[in-house]
């Protein structure tokens, strides 16, 4: 991480002149850190250019607009969303509160469970809500999930719904899809969804459990930088 | 500029430029909008050997190093947002130009903008092969370098892609940031025309 600082440090011409100087003779005389330098120039440009994208299509969008004023999509009231949503949230809370009144492996997983965050899309400006993101506001149990299994359809790699997905099957309490889902944010390596879905995916298994999730459990234990490492000493020792 | 809506101070757009995508949008359309900003760009394309279509072209073109130049630090304030704007799209079009040989510079006509803005557009060929390195990462991914890029404080990604803490969203960013690179290293074709389109020939 440290490299990656100085790197981006010297991209951006943050760096003293005496450093950068110095920099640039460790670069001259290090080959690997050169290329390290480029590619990271070109994750800049990557990036950038990802920007340039969004704007050119807003541009375009008001070009056209210029034009004609075009119809703008219905969506349901903000109020609509937010009831709907809270509604899904006290049935979590009722499921939460339920669980915590049983004993000992349910409620245990119930806690440390991390669920899809249903308040964000609440607190989010309805126009920057995606489609599936309102239907998550709006319903819950089957019409949600074939909504989002059919979006994942086209959409593959798009981790948030697939989180989401999976949340929605643990939810529902089907777990063979739920871990199906959790499986494939593990195998895609998504690096901002990976150590929730390990996490989850290990807890779900806790009732029936696979050689997946022991080895997912051993992974975490043997990274010290995982974000669930504690969580998942404490639970190695449960299982024990 | 547009009839009926605020006006805007350039103090007010450039912090709008660099806040939550509700007001950069509103920052941008703002600026789309500034029509008599338009007819100069179009007097100026059309004087010049252009065609009504190529002035829309410029104008994006315009926007879109603007935008990048306020958000990079590049624009230091030394004329107006819409003197610049306007600097802007006459380099570009002077540059289009130079490119198809069709004009000579007109040495006088420069001479009335006293900033020189500082242009870069990704071409088609560069463009292309960024996209492919952007296909080597996933969407949240991409939304969190975005975000990094456009300038939101780790405070504001980690509430955006609902992470617990910026300490976090800091760790994914530098994550995100280490597949990439691990991405392109093992991609030596993606790689090899990046660093030709740096440095060319050489």
């Amino acid at each position: 991480m440290k490299d990656m600082e100085n790197i981006e440090a010297y991209l951006e011409g943050k760096m003293s002149k005496a450093n950068a100087i110095r920099f640039e003779a460790e670069m001259a005389a290090n080959p690997d850190l050169q290329q390290e330098v480029e590619i990271m120039r070109a994750i800049h440009d990557t990036t950038e250019l990802d920007i340039e994208d969004d704007l050119r299509k807003q541009l375009n969008q008001l070009a056209q607009q210029s034009k004609k004023r075009i119809r703008t999509l219905q969506i349901p009231t903000w109020s609509q969303i937010i009831l709907a949503a809270s509604f899904a949230l006290l049935l979590g809370l009722g499921i939460n509160y339920f669980l915590s009144n049983t004993q000992g492996l349910k409620n245990y997983v119930s806690q440390e469970y991390v669920s899809y965050d249903i308040q964000q899309i609440r607190a989010q400006d309805p126009k920057n809500v995606t489609p599936w993101e309102e239907v998550l506001a709006n319903q819950t149990g089957t019409n949600a999930i074939n909504t989002l299994a059919s979006y994942l359809e086209e959409n593959p790699r798009d981790w948030n719904a697939n989180f989401a997905l999976a949340d929605l099957y643990y939810q529902n309490n089907n777990l063979s899809s739920a871990k199906l889902y959790f499986d494939k944010i593990i195998d895609g390596q998504s690096p901002i969804w990976l150590e929730r879905a390990q996490w989850n995916r290990i807890l779900i298994s806790i009732e029936t459990w696979d050689t997946r999730a022991e080895s997912i459990l051993n992974n975490i234990l043997e990274d010290a930088d995982h974000s669930y490492y504690q969580q998942a000493l404490v639970l190695r020792e449960k299982l024990n | 500029m547009a009839s009926g809506s605020k006006r805007y101070s350039d103090t007010e757009i450039l912090s709008m430029i660099a806040q939550d995508p509700d007001s950069r949008k509103k920052a941008i359309e703002y600026i789309y909008q500034l029509e008599e900003l338009k007819g100069k760009v179009a007097s100026y394309v059309i004087k010049h050997g252009g065609q009504k279509t190529d002035v829309l072209d410029v104008f994006h073109d315009g926007i879109v190093v603007l935008d990048r130049n306020i958000r990079t630090g590049k624009f230091r304030s030394e004329s107006s947002i819409e003197g610049y704007l306007y600097s802007i799209c006459r380099f570009l079009w002077n540059n289009q130009k130079r490119k198809q040989n069709k004009i000579v510079q007109d040495p006088s006509h420069d001479k009335i903008e006293s900033i020189t803005p500082e242009i870069s557009l990704f071409d088609t060929e560069k463009k292309s092969i960024l996209r492919n390195a952007l296909e080597l990462l996933d969407e949240s991914c991409r939304l969190i370098l975005k975000l990094w890029k456009l300038s939101y404080s780790m405070e504001e990604i980690a509430g955006q892609l609902s992470l617990s803490s910026a300490q976090l969203a800091k760790k994914y960013r530098y994550r995100c940031m280490k597949k990439l690179m691990i991405a392109l290293k093992s991609r030596p074709d993606i790689l090899k025309l990046l660093m030709y389109e740096r440095y060319g020939e050489h």
